[in-house]
């Protein structure tokens, strides 16, 4: 059977930088990372290739050539295939028309019985391709934020959050699930596999035309109209005296704003 | 000229730093207070393939090369001097000379479980009579049935209490010295190398220096690196590509020196403002910035002249001199900018002063490396001097 | 101009050099693996005088001249620096403080005690976020005919061992310095410090949990700390840079005696050039702080020390310590690095000495705002 993990590249959070006077981000110094939270959806994906080395594992992603590098890096880790969603006319495909994508990418390899993704991106926060892939593979069941996942007997199993609370469940195969970072660092690659990722190993570019998909036909994406920086926030009024005196006057500012 | 790095050396630059941050920052600490070498992070770095990463895959290694060895000092030292050490005895000397000049049946035996991490190696060199005066070794190799049996003691060797492999040069022929009467050994623990004093030392503590002695150590004509007689020269080009590291390392060392620096200059207010904003603070920070630069073009090139084929010698010398003395230099600015703060052994900067100044003294002291450099332009124009 | 020692100064200089050659010492290297200072050196130290050394004989002490004073701290430093440091906190800041703004009663109630050893003295001026008067945290209020103080010190020396802590905090009219007994209710020492050398010293913060005093516990005017400070910082950061002349002393001698018995390439190292440039560069320094340090004790004598001579003092010392105990220990090559050689401590100590009583950039800043000020203008 074959696993597809998909791997989304972001900008590190840590060096990305907010202009005020321009109301944009600054990401000339930013550099490119793996979404940590896929690093640990494909670590869970690479334990169950070792308990059963019959498991094909793949890694997708798409997005602008220079994506590739999150691929190697996938290879490098371990996975058996890495597979590039590019060309001009879909790499801005977001949320509905990214599943699609994907979607029709996974059918086309056949045999899989798993897709795993993290639990979110870190740059957009949204959370939601999971879910949206489940509904475009044919209502496959969807295990949301999930940890601790087992694969026995043609079921996925794992403790999901929900809620603040965690939940055992249990679906059959084939399924979609959306993993959590935990405590326990993924793997690390072996320096040798991260050379060979470059120098010897494949990433395999998909165009929509080779999946058959009509870009005209793609729900718009979604597109951003303004980016403004939240202003810097101000001091806030500390109430002087005694408890009683500060709760009088507290009690008298706030009935003055009509906030009570 | 294109002065990009391949992508793979940035992926392998990330793995590095993770590893140390993940495994090593979080005990370095402890492990130098308590002179303990940090075994646990050790292993999880060995399964990593830190300790292969510039030698050839068929060897066990990442077949990075010196470009990627240099990347794996320079991401260790920002967090972990000690481990540097750990890691430049083993690999960049004790398995370098077993790479440089072994037989490859030396290698496969002996190369390829170091770079896996399987086993840790030593190289003895150093002597009571014989430290920077290298050439006054006294250990002596004596043909025996075939085998070799070694007498001496080496002094002051990194990983010598826990190795389990011993790179040893020892005299063969003392009428002709170190030119042509000295060769190296590979030697095996179990063949019966005892661990003499191990050393209290001022810096990187979390390493372990120890007496290394050898009593009619049996080792067979198998385990000759090179050829015999060849053995000092053997080392030396050894040490030349140790040197190359040690610039590395010390670029590490002084990047991250940098960044305190900077952060602490932001942060910090004496007087109501930032101490950022007073102008020695500044030139500190520009001038600690300007020599990093001029090192890290120096470390890189010479990286790039050793994995192609270049004579690199007299750049490796540099490496090491200019590199342990910006870094001490780096460590100290920001000791001086951070007042009582920087000399509290709670705050990681005590930790760095002591362990940069190793750098200056370990791998031929700095007066070595200048009297060599000199040396060597000396004799261009027909002088030769002694040291 | 006279450069040469009185014959009272040139026997004490013997006497001191000869207690530490046979007291510290030998219990140098312990007291900077252990980080304590022994009791019974402080006891052997008090019978010699040393704990009341710049106290007048009235109150038990040696009465020492400055310039003697200063050869006390250089003496024991050239053995170990933490010993002479401990006694520094003890004599110029707590002590001297005393002796200089305290009342008649003060000076009966404390000053033969801390001459005899039965309080060692400490000095809790500066706090984690402050290193002036002006931007202290800690406070002294008002309450009936006590002060009541509150806050956290920082970087206490001898407060281990201390009897007697100087302490500094606002009180309502101003910043100012109480007398504070070691056992006065709501004082507690924090975690203790640990520092790069001067491991022998025992540095701890102290919190101040409303600890009560009575009025009489304060040390010259209410609100007058910075005359306090004013009579004391010059002479204190003097007898620092003498504490760094002993160290950096004692360095040399090391790195001078390891040249001499080591042999590479055939020779001793002490005949190749490298080494000789290291050690006379070392010996220009040391001579040259050295008549700075003992032009500063003259003037001292003559009450005419200066602001800018001291920091000139301390900001050279700091500089020379710490530039003399990095070429001794790299003239021991390997050597240097392995904690049996004893140049590794002295190395650690040198360093230490600039974090203590003005970094580099605050003798500049002095140092300047003088010059400056001679040319009519205020910085
Ligand atoms: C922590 C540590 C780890 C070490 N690890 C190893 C190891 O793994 N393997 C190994 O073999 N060795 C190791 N060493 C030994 C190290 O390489 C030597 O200490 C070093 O080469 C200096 O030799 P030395 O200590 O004998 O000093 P010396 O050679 O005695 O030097 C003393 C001083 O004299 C100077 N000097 C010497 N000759 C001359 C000259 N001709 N002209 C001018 N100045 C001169 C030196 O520069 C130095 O300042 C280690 C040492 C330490 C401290
Ligand atoms: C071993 C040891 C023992 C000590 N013992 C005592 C003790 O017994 N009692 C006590 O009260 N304190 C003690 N201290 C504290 C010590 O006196 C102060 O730490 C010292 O004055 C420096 O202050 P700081 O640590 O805040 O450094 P900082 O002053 O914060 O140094 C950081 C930077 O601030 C800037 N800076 C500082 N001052 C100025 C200035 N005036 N003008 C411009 N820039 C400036 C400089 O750039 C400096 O590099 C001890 C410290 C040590 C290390």
């Amino acid at each position: 059977m074959r696993i597809v993990v998909c791997i989304k590249q972001i900008l590190d959070p840590e060096t990305i930088k907010f202009s005020r006077s321009q109301q944009a981000i600054d990401d000339r110094l930013a550099t490119r990372i793996m979404n940590p939270p896929d690093r640990w959806a494909l670590d869970a994906a690479l334990r169950f290739k070792e308990a059963d080395p019959s498991i094909e594992v793949i890694a997708m992603s798409l997005g602008e050539p220079g994506v590739e590098d999150v691929l190697r890096e996938a290879l490098a880790l371990g996975c058996d295939r890495a597979i590039l969603l590019s060309d001009a006319a879909v790499v801005k495909a977001r949320a509905a028309g990214l599943a699609q994508i994907v979607a029709t990418a996974i059918r086309r390899l056949r045999n899989v019985q798993l897709v795993m993704t993290g639990h979110m991106a870190l740059d957009t926060g949204s959370g939601t391709l999971g879910a949206r892939l489940a509904i475009e593979l044919g209502d496959w069941p969807v295990l949301m934020n999930v940890d601790q996942l087992r694969l026995e007997g043609g079921h996925i199993t794992g403790l999901q959050y929900a809620d603040e609370k965690y939940y055992h469940s249990s679906y059959p195969l084939p399924a979609v699930a959306t993993v959590l970072e935990t405590p326990q660092h993924p793997r690390y690659p072996h320096g040798a596999d991260i050379i060979n990722a470059y120098r010897v190993r494949n990433v395999e570019v998909w165009s929509s035309l080779a999946l058959g998909i009509d870009p005209t036909t793609l729900p718009a994406p979604t597109t951003g109209r303004q980016l403004r920086v939240p202003p810097a926030r101000q001091l806030g009024l500390i109430v002087e005296g005694t408890p009683q005196e500060a709760a009088q006057t507290l009690v008298a500012m706030l009935r003055s704003r009509r906030v009570i | 000229m294109d002065l990009t790095l391949p992508k793979e050396y940035d992926l392998l630059r990330h793995m590095i730093r993770d590893v140390m941050e993940n495994e090593f920052a979080p005990v370095a600490e402890e492990a130098d207070e308590k002179a303990e070498v940090p075994f646990e992070a050790i292993k999880v770095a060995a399964k990593a393939g830190l300790f292969g990463i510039p030698f050839p895959q068929e060897y066990g290694g990442s077949g990075a090369g010196e470009l990627g060895y240099v990347i794996l000092m320079e991401e260790i030292s920002r967090v972990d001097s000690a481990m540097a050490t750990v890691v430049g005895a083993h690999i960049g000397i004790a398995a370098m000379a077993v790479y440089v000049d072994g037989s490859r049946a030396l290698k496969e035996k002996y190369l390829t479980p170091m770079a896996q991490g399987a086993k840790i190696g030593a190289f003895c060199l150093t002597e009571p009579a014989a430290g920077s005066d290298a050439a006054a070794i006294k250990t002596r190799a004596i043909r025996s049935n075939g085998n070799w049996v070694i007498n001496g003691t080496k002094i002051y060797i990194s990983n010598g209490p826990f190795a389990d492999l011993f790179s040893v040069l020892a005299v063969t022929d003392p009428a002709l010295g170190a030119r042509g009467g000295v060769t190296a050994f590979v030697v095996e623990k179990e063949m019966g190398t005892k661990i003499g004093v191990v050393e209290k030392k001022l810096g990187i503590r979390a390493s372990a220096t120890s007496e290394v002695i050898f009593d009619e150590v049996e080792v067979p004509q198998a385990n000759v690196i090179g050829q015999e007689g060849l053995g000092f020269v053997t080392f030396m080009k050894t040490l030349d590509l140790g040197r190359v590291t040690v610039g590395a390392a010390s670029l590490g060392g002084a990047q991250k020196a940098l960044e305190m620096i900077i952060d602490y200059a932001r942060l910090a207010e004496k007087y109501g403002m930032p101490l950022a904003h007073q102008q020695q603070v500044q030139f500190m920070i520009a001038d600690l910035y300007s020599w990093n630069e001029m090192l890290r073009g120096l470390v890189y090139r010479t990286a790039w002249m050793v994995d192609n084929h270049r004579p690199f010698a007299r750049e490796a010398y540099v490496c090491k001199l200019m590199g342990s003395e910006i870094a001490s230099k780096a460590v100290s600015y920001a000791m001086e900018i951070h007042g009582a703060l920087g000399l509290s052994r709670d705050y990681p900067l005590e930790r760095a002063f002591r362990d940069a100044r190793i750098a200056e003294i370990f791998e031929g002291t700095n007066e070595i490396q200048r009297i060599i450099i000199a040396r060597d332009l000396l004799r261009e124009v027909g002088v030769h001097i002694e040291p | 101009m006279n450069f040469a020692f009185t014959e009272e100064q040139a026997m004490f200089r013997d006497m001191f050099a000869d207690f530490a050659a046979k007291e510290v010492e030998p219990r140098a290297e312990h007291m900077a693996e252990d980080e304590e200072v022994p009791a019974g050196l402080l006891k052997k130290a008090a019978m010699q005088g040393f704990l009341g050394a710049l106290t007048p004989e009235d109150y038990g002490g040696a009465a020492l001249d400055p310039m003697s004073y200063i050869l006390l701290l250089e003496e024991i430093a050239k053995s170990d620096m933490s010993t002479a440091m401990v006694l520094h906190v003890h004599n110029s800041l707590a002590s001297q403080a005393i002796l200089l703004c305290g009342s008649e009663a003060q000076k009966e109630e404390w000053l033969p005690a801390l001459a005899e050893g039965g309080a060692v003295g400490a000095w809790a001026l500066n706090e984690p976020d402050s290193i002036a008067l002006g931007s202290m945290q800690a406070t002294a209020k008002v309450d009936g005919d006590a002060y009541i103080l509150h806050g956290t010190k920082a970087w206490v020396s001898n407060a281990g061992i201390a009897g007697l802590y100087v302490i500094f905090a606002v009180a309502p009219e101003g910043p100012t310095a109480f007398l504070v007994p070691a056992d006065a209710e709501g004082l507690k020492l924090g975690n203790r410090d640990k520092t790069l050398g001067m491991r022998g010293v025992q540095i701890n913060p102290l919190y101040l949990n409303d600890v009560a005093v009575p009025a009489e516990s304060v040390l010259g005017q209410p609100g007058g700390a910075q005359a306090v400070l004013d009579q004391v910082t010059d002479f204190s950061r003097l007898s620092m840079a003498a504490i760094a002349l002993g160290g950096a002393h004692h360095a040399l001698d090391l790195g001078v005696k390891f040249a001499i018995d080591r042999k590479q390439f055939g020779s001793e190292i002490a005949l190749k050039g490298a080494i000789q440039a290291f050690i006379a560069d070392s010996a220009l320094e040391v001579e040259t702080l050295r008549s700075q340090i003992y032009r500063c004790a003259s003037l001292a004598e003559q009450g005419k020390l200066d602001r800018e001579a001291a920091a000139i003092a301390k900001l050279w010392a700091n500089r020379v310590a710490y530039q003399v105990g990095n070429r001794m220990i790299q003239t021991h090559g390997g050597y240097g690095y392995i904690l049996d050689y004893a140049i590794g401590r002295v190395f650690r100590d040198c360093r230490t000495i600039e974090g203590i009583e003005g970094t580099n950039r605050s003798q500049q800043t002095a140092i300047a705002k003088s010059v400056l000020a001679t040319h009519g203008f205020a910085a």
